[in-house]
């Protein structure tokens, strides 16, 4: 796990007991667009 | 010679009184005051309070003073912060930086972490048509705070609708937790 460029499977890694199944539902380029985002938000 | 003995003999008295004054006694009981409060979350000694900035109105705080994020037509501050809006948009992607801060408010450092991280609701198994994903976004996962500092979290919600129309909505709970360094 990276926290300086975090991608959404980080974010499920860090959430263990959650039910992370549905994640696969989400098209790649937003995914990319959700990846873009966080990491704009964690450099700030 | 009798007086030089005199002065001998008080000395050992006076020692001898001093000794007996710090073992005369097997207990003592003593009341002394204990005050201990239980505060609201944003003035404990781990705040957990919504952000200063705009964003912070999204982190209401529920009947017992315990913060909770609130993105829909329930927050309190609607109306009084919020101008009427009631959640995200449908398809779409809606970033709200800086909504909560957890300070460390005690004696000494503390490494704090939030779990989860992300949420995600679907509805139409086993094919959904409708996805709410959100993310709960520090600037690091897990961090070290000294006594003063704290850390600021973000969120970003992701829907996603086939037909346009909201179907689902997400219930859930994160854990705050700070541990000696």
């Amino acid at each position: 796990m990276s926290s300086d460029s975090p991608t959404v499977d980080d974010y499920f890694e860090a959430s263990d007991e959650y039910d992370h199944d549905d994640k696969s539902e989400i098209p790649a380029e937003k995914l990319a667009e959700l990846e873009a985002e966080i990491s704009a938000l964690q450099s700030d | 010679m009798e007086r030089r003995k005199f002065v001998l003999s008080l000395g050992a008295l006076a020692g001898g009184g001093a000794a007996v004054g710090t073992g005369a006694f097997s207990s003592v009981g003593a009341s002394r005051d204990v005050t201990i409060d239980v505060a609201g979350d944003a003035s404990a000694y781990l705040g957990i309070k919504p952000h200063s900035g705009p964003n912070g109105q999204y982190a209401d705080t529920t009947s017992s003073d315990a913060l909770a994020l609130d993105f829909s037509g329930s927050n309190s501050n609607i109306g009084n912060g919020i101008a009427g809006g009631e959640g995200v948009n449908a398809n779409a992607l809606t970033t709200f930086a800086n909504v909560f801060t957890v300070e460390n408010q005690g004696t000494q450092d503390i490494d704090l972490e939030v779990t989860p991280l992300a949420f995600i609701e679907t509805d139409g198994a086993p094919f959904p048509t409708s996805l709410l994903l959100v993310l709960i976004v520090p600037a690091a996962f897990s961090i070290t705070l000294s006594p003063g500092q704290s850390q600021d979290y973000h969120v970003v919600a992701l829907s996603l609708e086939s037909d346009g129309e909201p179907d689902v909505s997400l219930q859930d709970e994160m854990r705050i937790t700070a541990e000696e360094a």
